[in-house]
């Protein structure tokens, strides 16, 4: 194969499906950052990310002959990676920190004022504990509103796509984004306040 | 400006969508007359561009593939080895 030809994703699944171990091989190769990105934002952990991944994976090569290519192929391996990594977290019985998450005070919006943040060298992100934080604060955010905003925002799937994921409606795919944005907006700019007086 | 709480509604909505997405835009127009709405859209985006920033930041084990191939009993593609 010659490593120009661009990346035909409907004829590699296929081979795949056939028994194409060279085709699989691809496949794992071209996703496997991305479940592990995925797996990593579900459960904050680096370990059980890689087993997310390895898991999904297995799963991926035992049950490709059931894609029907009703959806794209990481549609379909994303519910997967989800699944799984859902599974997971009920297993652990992790105890979630009881958190509120709210629509936005629009009334303090419109009627008390925004102050501006204050411009924020994006090279902030590299600093390990300042990461630290900003990851404890996404892994606050209650699961049913962190799985929409990893999907939407951070793996930048579509609202239907994230739909088709999720098994729920449109509707509440964009609620809960937009619940879930409006958190991470408010534990952010207690983030920046702090760094800021730090 | 007041803006109606139906309005306000619509806001929310909308801020669920993509926020480059056409009705989002429009809505962001009817907005630049009122700083406190601009400046909450902003924060938004920039929130997204912040976390989206600090995720690419994140490396993967560097030998997630090989232990993957290894694992799922698959071999390097062709492909990569000629690269």
């Amino acid at each position: 194969m010659n490593t120009q030809e661009p990346f035909n994703e409907e004829a590699v699944v296929r081979r795949a499906q056939s028994g194409d171990r060279q085709a699989l091989s691809q496949l794992v190769l071209r996703f496997s950052n991305r479940i592990y990105h995925l797996g990593l934002r579900l459960t904050g952990s680096r370990q059980d990310a890689e087993d997310i991944v390895q898991d999904t994976f297995l799963l991926m090569v035992k049950k490709i002959g059931q894609f029907e290519f009703k959806s794209s192929f990481y549609t379909w391996l994303y519910r997967i990676a989800l699944n799984v990594g859902l599974r997971r977290l009920k297993a652990k019985q992790k105890t979630l920190m009881q958190v509120s998450v709210e629509d936005p005070d629009f009334d303090r919006i419109s009627s008390e004022g925004t102050r501006e943040w204050p411009s924020l060298d994006f090279s902030i992100v590299k600093d390990p504990a300042f990461r630290q934080k900003l990851d404890q604060s996404i892994a606050e955010l209650p699961l049913i509103y962190r799985t929409v905003f990893i999907l939407r925002d951070l793996h930048e799937l579509s609202t239907e796509e994230t739909s088709n994921i999720l098994q729920i409606s449109p509707s509440n795919v964009k609620i809960r984004l937009m619940r879930a944005r409006n958190f991470l907006k408010e534990r952010l700019e207690q983030l920046i306040g702090t760094e800021i007086q730090s | 400006m007041k803006y109606s709480e139906e309005f306000f509604k619509e806001v929310c909505n909308y801020l669920g969508s993509d926020l480059d997405s056409p009705p989002c835009q429009l809505l962001k127009e009817h907005l630049n007359d009122n700083p406190n709405c601009k400046a909450f859209i902003e924060k938004i985006r920039r929130t997204i561009e912040i976390i989206q920033a600090a995720d690419a930041c994140e490396p993967v084990p560097e030998d997630l593939n090989q232990k993957l191939l290894k694992c799922l009993n698959l071999d390097v593609p062709k492909s990569d080895l000629n690269s």
